[in-house]
Order: C-alpha cells, then structure tokens, then sequence
C-alpha cells in the first residue's frame, strides 16, 4: 500500500502535470463561465488531444477541466444572472444581488472561489478515502454482479431522460445498438457491419460522444442567433468590494455542511450538482439567523450551493472509479477517456493500475489549490473572456472537435462519424430525445451483454442466479428503488 | 418558413418504423452462432433492442393519438438551414477527397 503511493507521487509530482492541471483548470473555468457551453463540452472536444499524453497527466487535465467547470459555472451566474452550469442555477439568488444591487461583485466571486474550493477539497478527500475501500468490496464481485451493475447503470437512464421515459429508452437503445457493431467478442459474428470494413471494429465510442455531445450542442448554438450578455470588467472597484477573513469564518460551518451534503448527492448515479446546490442553499436557507436575508445577497446563499456543488464533482467519479459506472455525462465521457489511456474502470482498477489511480485521486486534491490560485489572480482574465464572440467560440470548437475526430483513428471516417451522430442528435432533440442515454447505452452495452451471456452460461441458462446471490438481490433493489425515486421527483 | 409538428406522434412513427426495420435486417446482418452455447446468441441483444423500440414507439404513439399528450413545436427552416448543411458538409468533402 505504502509503496502503491509513493510510486503515486512519484507519477504526480512533476512539474508537467502540475502544468497539465492548470490548463485544465484554465480551460474549465472558461467554458464553466460562457452561458451554453459546459465541463463535458470543453472534456469531449479536448479529449483527442490527450491521447499523445501520459494516462496521469491526460486524466489530471481532463479531471482539471471538471472541477474548474464547476466553479467557472458561478461566474456567469453572479455577474449577469445567468448560470454557467445547471449546478449554478441556486448560485443566482444570491450572487447576483450581491454582485448588482449591492455592488460587490468581486466579494460575491470570492465567497464562491472559497466555497467550491472547500467543498472540492472534501470532495476529493472523500474521493481518496472511499474509491479503495469501495473497491476491495466490489473485488469480490462475478459476472451476474457485474450483470445487475450494468442494469444499474442503465437504470441512471430514468434520471437522464428530462420530461419523458419512453424517449429516454429510446435513446439509451440507440445507444446500446451501436455497442453491438462490430465483430461480437463471444461468438466471432459480423454484426450491422453492412459489409463496411470500417465497423469490423466497432464504433468509437469517442468519436460518437464527439457527435452526440458536442456538434449535436454547436449546431444548437449555430441556429441561435441571440448573443448571450456579457458582463462588466471587475476595474471599478467599491472598498467594500472584498472578502474578509470573518465572512469567511461566518460561512465555514455552511460550507463544510454544504460540502457533505454535495457529497452524498454526488456519490449517487444520475443526480446531479444542481439537485446538490439547491438541496444545501434550502438547508442553509432553512437554518438561517436573525439578520441574514437570503434572495438579497447573502453570502451564506452564495457558500452554500457553490460548496455543495463542487462538493459533489470529486464524488461522482466514485462510483465510476469504483464499479465502472457512470453515473452521468461527464462521467461516461471520462469513463471513454480511462479506457483510451488503457485503464479499466471499475473494481479491478486498483489491481490493475493502482499507482496511476492513487496519482489521479491525490492529484484531485492537488487541484484545488489550483482552483484557489487560478480563481484569485485571474478573475478579471475570465469575466473579460466572456466577452468573446460566441460564434467565434462555436468556430473554434467545431474546427476543434474535426481535429479531434480525425486524431482518434487518423482517419476522415472518424470526421463522418461524428457528423453525422451530430446531426442524429440535434434531430432527436428537436423531439425530446434526450442525448446523454445514447453515450451510457455505449457504454454499458458491452458489459451488459457480455456479463449476461457468461451469468447464463455459468448457471445453465437459469435466471435463479440474479436472486439467490446477496451482492445481485442488493444491486436489483437499489436500481429499482433509483428508478422509483426518480419517477417520484418527475 | 415554419413547419409545426407533433413530436410524440412524429417521435414514435420513427421508433416504430425504425425498429421493425431493425427486426427484419437482424437475420440478414448477423449470421447464426456456430456453436450453439445453449444460452443466448449475437443476435439476441439486437432482437431485444428492436422490440424496445417498436414497444417505446407504439407507447408514444398511443400518448400522442389515445391520450392525446403531446406537444406542438415549431420548426424554423430558415435557422435550421445550418443543419441542412451539416448534412452535406460530409458528402461534399468525400467528393472532394
């Protein structure tokens, strides 16, 4: 164990990936800050390019670019009212009033500087102290485990499938249809293949998740005309414009709160920060003191969603790092980029690649002190990039993500490929259907089936097998009872 | 110009369509195993993927036509002609190529 970390720092601490960390970080907070664009949208299109790099600094970066979303989120919800992320929707209530009617905009972009820095480092505190105990439990598991996981996994498409079901079914079929062209691992068959050479292999599930996430989002942004609002540069400063070392004291026990609360919501599949952050800002809200007016600019409603939902990004790679389920989009994204770097997400991990693993679990921790640094000396860089032309942005993705595409097989089918399922998913949402099934469907197409056809095989073709193992019965009443949940909240 | 559509009615004609187009290219596109493993076979997981989309198709069918929930939207063909073009972007540059 000892030995797996130091061989862990030793991978980490080099002055590259520190280097690789703060690009990512750059990068996140950037796209975090522009209305419409996003930390899965700045991973998809930056993935390619991480395939010359190293597994530790690629997976730093693109986890960099995550975190740094998150935050990034928060500016645009205090300066101009509109949140950067959904995660930062609750940041608005508060953050904006501060920022405007009360003309401290730099204080209210410190107090969620130091919030999301709080709750990323619990975050990933908890990150680095559950994924390997999590994982010796999930070492014992066997195919009909990974099975009913993988039905888990698809269970997340209930919670993904915004106003209707059926139509996330529909996608999540779609998506597990791709998973099945190609050569089939068990029996050798040439499935779909329509007698192309190119799909002998499969399709790439990157260059799908290109399309499905990021052209499907630039088309979006293309057809709209409207230009987003901008906010004012941060020069004209108020001397009360700053935070203080007791409002910090005044907020931490809100945003230690906060930070657990994201945490628990971030660990579940298929919740999401925005569930997080209005979960914590009611909490804080509901436990406020005489003189502390929320919805008018309190800095506790700004401590509280911000710490809440950075609190629950390092988490949700738990259960991707643990049982190699994603339990939303960026996670399936990510999930792509383990498996392009040679990794296998999931229980055998920490076997498998246990010094890389502890590298990137320590270099989430790492992280935020970088979003500290980052988000204290270049605040007034990231508001000013707000102010770039958003069709200049959408034209430097879009030549970003062909290059992409063509780097993932160095061939131009993989630039038609992702066209097109561009084109399929921005048609699909223009009838609900909702794109991020597709990407999980792809995903755990394979384990799915590959674990269903090796359960049936061991227990003769009986179904018992899923009931009478404890490990199956517990994983069956957690999905069912996710699905549920969710209709519930529907 | 503006186009209005249905878009459960329009969404479950082409899942319906889409999976019994499915259903019938199965046995055509995926050739029997060679060793029957006496469990389920490479055109299993397609058959259940068609039979999803047929049953999620006639379901949103039934909402649109019995129930009659559904939404109306609106289609601006002057702004989706950027998708038109992405469309033909990939043929022009295989020709050109």
């Amino acid at each position: 164990m000892n030995e797996t970390v130091m061989t862990a720092l030793e991978l980490l601490l080099r002055f590259d990936n520190l280097i690789f960390i703060n690009i990512g970080m750059f990068i996140g907070i950037i796209f975090g800050a522009i209305p419409g664009m996003n930390g899965n949208l700045a991973i998809t299109v930056l993935l390619p390019f991480t395939f010359s790099l190293q597994p530790v600094p690629a997976l730093l970066m693109l986890t960099a670019i995550f975190f740094g979303a998150n935050f990034g989120g928060s500016i645009s919800a205090i300066l101009i009212n509109t949140p950067g992320t959904n995660a930062a929707a609750a940041t608005c209530i508060d953050g904006y009033p501060l920022a405007s009617e009360r003309k401290q905009p730099r204080k209210a972009l410190d107090m969620a500087l130091v919030a999301s820095t709080t709750g990323g480092f619990i975050s990933a505190f908890c990150l680095l102290f559950f994924v390997p105990q999590l994982s010796k439990i999930a070492m014992s598991f066997g195919a009909p485990e990974y099975f009913i996981l993988s039905v888990f996994g698809l269970s997340i498409i209930a919670s993904v499938s915004g106003k209707s079901l059926t139509k996330g079914l529909i996608s999540g079929s779609l998506g597990l249809l791709l998973s099945t062209v190609g050569i089939d691992p068990v029996s050798g068959s040439l499935r779909l293949t329509f007698g192309s050479m190119f799909l002998y292999n499969g399709l790439k599930l990157m260059t799908v998740i290109l399309g499905v996430y990021a052209i499907n989002q630039l088309i979006k942004r293309m057809t709209q005309s409207v230009e987003m609002k901008t906010a004012d540069s941060l020069q004209k400063r108020n001397p009360n414009d700053k935070l203080t070392f007791s409002d910090i004291k005044m907020t931490l026990s809100t945003m230690i709160k906060s930070s657990f609360i994201g945490v628990f919501i971030g660990a579940m599949p298929g919740t999401g920060g925005a569930i997080a952050s209005y979960l914590a800002y009611n909490e804080a809200k509901r436990n406020a003191k005489k003189g502390e007016e929320f919805g008018a600019g309190e800095l506790k409603g700004i401590a509280a969603p911000e710490s809440a939902n950075n609190g629950g990004t390092a988490a949700a790679l738990i259960p991707l790092l643990t049982l190699g389920i994603p339990g939303d989009a960026v996670a399936a994204t990510l999930l792509g980029a383990f498996t392009m770097q040679g990794l296998v997400a999931g229980p055998r991990l920490f076997v498998e690649s246990g010094p890389t693993v502890y590298a990137i679990l320590i270099g989430c921790v790492i992280t935020q002190v970088f979003i500290l640094l980052q988000g204290r000396y270049l605040m007034a860089l990231f508001v000013k990039i707000t102010h770039v032309p958003q069709k200049l942005l959408t034209a430097i993705l879009m030549t970003m993500c062909t290059a992409g595409a063509f780097a993932i097989g160095n061939t131009i089918v993989n630039v038609y490929v992702m066209l097109t399922f561009g084109v399929v998913a921005y048609v699909m949402s223009k009838f609900d259907f909702p794109p991020v099934p597709i990407a999980i469907g792809m995903v755990l197409g394979p384990i799915f089936e590959t674990n269903l056809r090796n359960t049936l095989a061991l227990s003769d073709g009986s179904l018992s097998i899923f009931y009478t193992r404890p490990v199956s019965v517990f994983l069956i009443v957690i999905a069912v009872v996710l699905v549920v949940l969710v209709k519930k909240r529907q | 110009m503006k186009i209005e559509y249905k878009s459960n009615l329009y969404g479950g004609l082409v899942s319906l369509i889409f999976g019994v187009l499915l259903f019938l290219i199965i046995p055509h596109q995926i050739a029997p195993d060679l060793i029957d493993m006496g469990t389920i076979t490479s055109r299993t997981m397609p058959y259940i993927i068609s039979v999803v989309f047929i049953l999620c198709g006639i379901n949103l069918l039934v909402q649109s036509i019995i129930f009659k929930k559904d939404e109306i939207k609106v289609l601006n063909m002057k702004q989706e002609g950027v998708v038109f073009l992405f469309c033909i972007m990939p043929d022009c540059i295989c020709r050109d190529s």
